[in-house]
């Protein structure tokens, strides 16, 4: 009892005893900005110690309890820490060796000449539907100071058993008139088809007997082997910065076969396949008008990625057989893009309507255009989270929604839906929801400011399939549709 | 009985000795060291440093970020430090402003004391190299000295080299070691193509096409920042963890380091986002190594115009936590560097008030040091930044020669407002208390401090102070005493010095003011060899 009594005088009395040394005083002048006298400062002391000894400490601190649990979950972390050291290991040795031995600048040095403008490189590249792929370029840039280029290249694996090609183009020779023009020879051994229609259940083993793709749309797994020989020549006119045409032409010469996997000759009955059996040989002539306002909403946004404007196109074309090719059909189509900057050109939606369409030919059995000139949906760029190719029918519709968004520096995600429908003809339109396809998924982006990187996307369509796809191209690019196929 | 009695009372309402509010350190009797010997010959010349950019930057986007992240590391307080929390004078530090008495001319000289290039023409280059948004020269001016040249882009005009030049006198102003940086125009006919520039095949005509990359005003002169190489052997740049295990000068890691942690206001302030380790410098001069900064062309809010990225300075470039928050939250939740924006003044960059916060400050990759600093670090860095009076940040504007007086007042006008947010936020994380003096008065010490916030007038709030005091021991000498704050946030307070060796005295301090408490600062005052009183040591909790 007598304790506490002291207790509560001794908290009672307190203030009471202390000699507070109270200066009354104005408050500090509000005015800004500081006022111009210093407060008195120290005058620095001549006396020096060594750098470890100047802290004048005789006894530290004691360790928290705190601290000392940090230790242990130290030494927790010390395996895991140690993997994670051992597996990054070979990423470092590998840029310090590229940076320690100049590897990039040797490189270049090796394979260009002096003035840069002459050289030979390797490349590879991946792509997950066809695995990875290597080859070589030799490339002559800038032949007569106006851009002017000419490349040769070869590639082995992937999409290709083999190709060589050579293109080139005038660049601002002409100025607003650039003529380019390329010649490639191809073995495609993996190329796939699942019919010609839109049936939706995809079959991966063979039925007992082959399936007449021309009566029925069963989508069974299929791969061919096509050779190649494709010569094409463009002239593209730039009106404005905007309005551009490009009158094309291409002539192609193609050879069918079978597949190692999922041979198309043993699912399909590949004679009424047209071209299959013969070959084609033919022509397509093409003028594209496009206007183009698309670009980066803002400086401070890669500049790799649009933000803003819209894409206006519309195609005609013919195709033509040659010599006993009975080729002959119209293609036409367009396209509307239009982006909407959300948010400081950082958010951006971008909506698309396409349709690309043949005219003059049933599709299946008149002999006047083949399966691989069908227009197309599926892949990493047309209805996605379906594979490559795995629609196609005379007409092709597709819609898109993306939203993008900025994740740090140099990379973006971006979310999309893809809605698109493969039909006989356009009068079917949205007549039977159950035929339309859609696909839907998320992806991320990488760039620098001027360069895109690559994009990689998961995408899952309306029957449940995923896919997922590593692109080394924005996912509304811009590449001449000609010869695409 | 009573005795007892007391003094488990006094232990109730003071805190008992083992957990002692005035904790277990204890100083050395003695005045505090305001030098450190770093200068001890060496040997032989340290190796130089090989520094690889990309290497390095794989370290400090992933590699060493998540070892360093699983190290748990604890947060520890620097060792380059005086008994009372200040940095001694070093080969990394040197207390200038506010320390010792520094003239105008001073201030707008810097470190620049030979004789300008700008007088000594023509110049003779010996290498160019050009960059994507840069274009750097070396040259020989004609007393034989080498320089590096560098200009600014002709789309911005004055703005790098200005930035260059304000932000070089500021941080020799506080403290640093920084090159001889010199600001003028010259003209084409003063540069002279040189053999070794030659023999790397530069040209006339490559020397010509750079050229014209770069801001001409319209009497043909080009805008140009020389900097001096620094004089002796060059060591590369220093690690930003660890030590240089060839010095033994260099004994405290540089993580370690107030001279490095402390920079953090002061970058804050000037927006250096440029600080990484290859914009360090170490050079072997007399037997020893001195430590420099350099490169400040892209502060005051220029690398985010150039390199158009308002990010700049707000976060790092590679910053996985945000870019998981942004994929989940799609991108809605706002930036606030998002509103950043240009003035459009000659020779500003991306540089205001509206969207600094003090203790926002990223460089654009990690660097550890300023990772690693503490309250206690950014108050003594924010201590030096306030040090800069309005006429000197005014003269120092001056010295980066902006040409529209928009544009210098916007500059000085802007640097004065984050200079006060910068203290205004720091000084209100520790106990802003500064300046200690003791001295006998009678029986008692006579303690004086300075608050800074009320000095510097950043609060007029009225304040009070809870004063304890302790013995050696850490047992309580009395009960608390509270005063009111003195004019200009001068405030002494008579103590009793306890009884003990050395009349070793503890004083706690507690700052109330606007319904808070700030942590307290501890004081040790205690009597020398000589008998003087004096503070021996300060801790700030």
């Amino acid at each position: 009892m007598r304790l506490v009594l002291i207790f509560a005088l001794v908290l009672a009395a307190g203030p009471a005893m202390a000699q507070p040394v109270v200066t009354a005083n104005e408050p500090p002048s509000p005015q800004e900005p500081v006022a111009e006298e210093p407060p008195d400062l120290p005058a620095p002391l001549p006396k020096a110690a060594p750098p470890d000894k100047a802290s004048g400490i005789a006894v530290a601190d004691e360790q928290s309890d705190n601290e000392r649990l940090r230790t242990v979950g130290r030494g927790l972390l010390f395996l895991p820490k140690l993997v994670f050291w051992a597996a990054v290991q070979p990423i470092r040795g590998t840029v310090y060796v590229y940076e320690r031995y100049d590897l990039r600048n040797r490189f270049v040095d090796a394979t260009f000449t002096d003035d840069r403008k002459f050289g030979v490189y390797p490349v590879a590249g991946y792509e997950s539907a066809y695995g990875f792929t290597v080859g070589a370029r030799v490339l002559y840039k800038d032949i007569f100071d106006e851009g002017e280029r000419i490349a040769l290249r070869a590639n082995y694996g992937g999409e290709f058993r083999y190709a060589l090609g050579i293109g080139g183009n005038t660049g601002k020779r002409f100025g607003r008139v650039r003529i380019d023009a390329d010649s490639s020879i191809e073995r495609r051994t993996r190329e796939k088809f699942y019919g010609i229609g839109n049936d939706h259940k995809e079959i991966a083993t063979p039925l007992e007997m082959p399936i007449d793709p021309t009566v029925t749309d069963v989508a069974l797994q299929s791969r061919f082997s096509q050779d190649v020989m494709r010569n094409v020549v463009g002239v593209k006119v730039r009106f404005t910065d905007e309005l551009t045409t490009r009158l094309s032409g291409a002539w192609m010469t193609r050879e069918f076969g079978g597949s190692d996997k999922d041979d198309i000759t043993v699912r399909y009955d590949t004679s009424k396949l047209i071209g299959f059996d013969d070959g084609l040989n033919n022509i397509y002539v093409d003028n594209e008008v496009a206007y183009d306002s698309r670009r980066p909403s803002t400086q401070y946004a890669t500049q790799t990625i649009d933000g803003t404007g819209w894409l206006v196109r519309a195609h005609g074309g013919i195709g033509r057989g040659l010599k006993d090719d009975p080729t002959s059909y119209i293609r036409y189509g367009g396209e509307v893009q239009r982006y909407f900057d959300l948010y400081r050109g950082t958010r951006t939606l971008a909506l698309r309507v396409l349709a690309d369409a043949v005219a003059g030919t049933d599709g299946r059995t008149d002999g006047k255009i083949s399966f691989v000139d069908l227009p197309r949906l599926g892949g990493s760029e047309f209805l996605r989270g379906y594979t490559s190719g795995r629609f196609r029918d005379r007409v092709v519709v597709l819609a898109t929604a993306e939203y993008t968004w900025p994740l740090m520096h140099n990379a973006s995600a971006f979310t999309f839906f893809d809605v698109g429908e493969p039909l006989y003809s356009f009068d079917e339109l949205t007549k039977d929801t159950d035929r339309i396809r859609f696909g839907y998924g998320i992806g991320i982006q990488v760039h620098t400011r001027n360069t895109f990187l690559m994009r990689t996307q998961i995408a899952m369509s309306r029957e449940g399939n995923f896919s997922f796809n590593l692109v080394f191209s924005p996912a509304f690019g811009r590449r001449d549709r000609v010869g695409r196929f | 009985m009573r005795h007892i009695l007391v003094a488990v009372a006094l232990a109730l309402v003071t805190g008992c000795a083992s957990s002692s509010p005035v904790g277990t350190i204890r100083f050395q009797p003695e005045a505090p060291v305001w030098r450190v010997e770093d200068k001890v010959p060496l040997a032989a010349t340290p190796k130089k440093r090989d520094f690889y950019r990309l290497f390095t930057k794989v370290d400090f986007v992933f590699a060493r970020r998540g070892t360093r992240a699983m190290e748990l590391r604890k947060a520890k307080r620097v060792e380059d430090i005086n008994s009372i929390d200040e940095v001694p004078d070093s080969t990394w530090f040197t207390n200038r402003i506010g320390m010792r008495d520094l003239t105008l001319d001073e201030l707008k000289r810097g470190p620049n004391v030979s004789p300008s290039p700008f007088d000594h023409r023509p110049w003779t280059i010996t290498g160019m190299k050009v960059g994507g948004m840069s274009l750097g020269f070396t040259f020989e001016d004609a007393l034989k000295r080498k320089f590096l040249l560098k200009f600014d882009m002709a789309p911005f005009p004055e703005a790098e080299t200005a930035a260059h030049i304000i932000v070089h006198r500021l941080v020799w102003a506080a403290g640093y070691n920084v090159p001889e940086d010199y600001l003028g125009y010259i003209r084409r006919e003063d540069l002279k193509l040189g053999d070794k520039a030659r023999k790397k095949g530069v040209d006339e005509a490559k020397l010509d096409a750079a050229l014209k990359l770069v801001y001409h005003r319209d009497d043909g002169s080009i805008r140009a920042m020389a900097s001096l190489f620094i004089s002796g052997a060059p060591l590369g740049p220093y690690a930003r963890e660890g030590v240089r295990g060839d010095d033994p000068n260099d004994k405290i890691p540089h993580e370690r380091r107030r001279s490095v942690r402390g920079q953090y206001p002061l970058f804050a302030w000037v927006d250096h986002v440029d600080m990484k380790e290859d914009n360090t410098f170490d050079s072997f001069k007399d037997g020893y190594v001195t430590h420099y900064l350099i490169d400040f062309g892209k502060a005051l809010g220029v690398m985010s115009m150039t390199d158009h990225d308002k990010a700049a300075g707000n976060r790092f470039a590679f910053e996985f936590g945000e870019a998981f928050s942004n994929l989940f939250t799609l991108g809605l939740r706002a930036r606030s560097w998002e509103g950043r924006t240009l003035t459009g003044m000659r020779g500003i960059g991306m540089f205001d008030t509206e969207h600094y916060r003090p203790d926002g400050y990223h460089s654009m990759n990690p660097y550890w040091p300023l990772r690693d600093k503490d309250r206690f670090d950014a108050f003594w860095g924010a201590k030096i930044v306030m040090r800069f009076k309005p006429h000197e940040i005014a003269a120092i504007v001056d010295e980066g020669q902006l040409t529209d007086p928009v544009s210098r007042q916007y500059m000085i006008d802007t640097l004065l407002k984050r200079q006060r947010m910068t203290g205004r936020y720091w000084f209100d994380r520790v106990a802003p208390l500064d300046l200690f003096a003791v001295d006998q008065a009678g029986d008692k010490a006579r303690l004086c401090f300075t608050d800074l916030s009320l000095s510097y007038m950043l609060t007029e709030a009225p304040t009070m102070y809870a004063i304890n005091t302790y013995d050696h021991g850490g047992n309580a000498t009395s009960f608390a005493t509270s005063l009111r704050n003195g004019e200009k946030g001068r405030t002494c307070a008579d103590v009793p010095l306890a009884a003990g060796a050395h009349d070793y005295t503890i004083v706690r301090l507690r700052v109330q003011r606007e319904n808070r408490e700030l942590p307290p600062v501890i004081v040790h005052v205690a009597r020398d060899q000589g008998g003087h009183l004096n503070v021996v040591g300060l801790r700030r909790r």
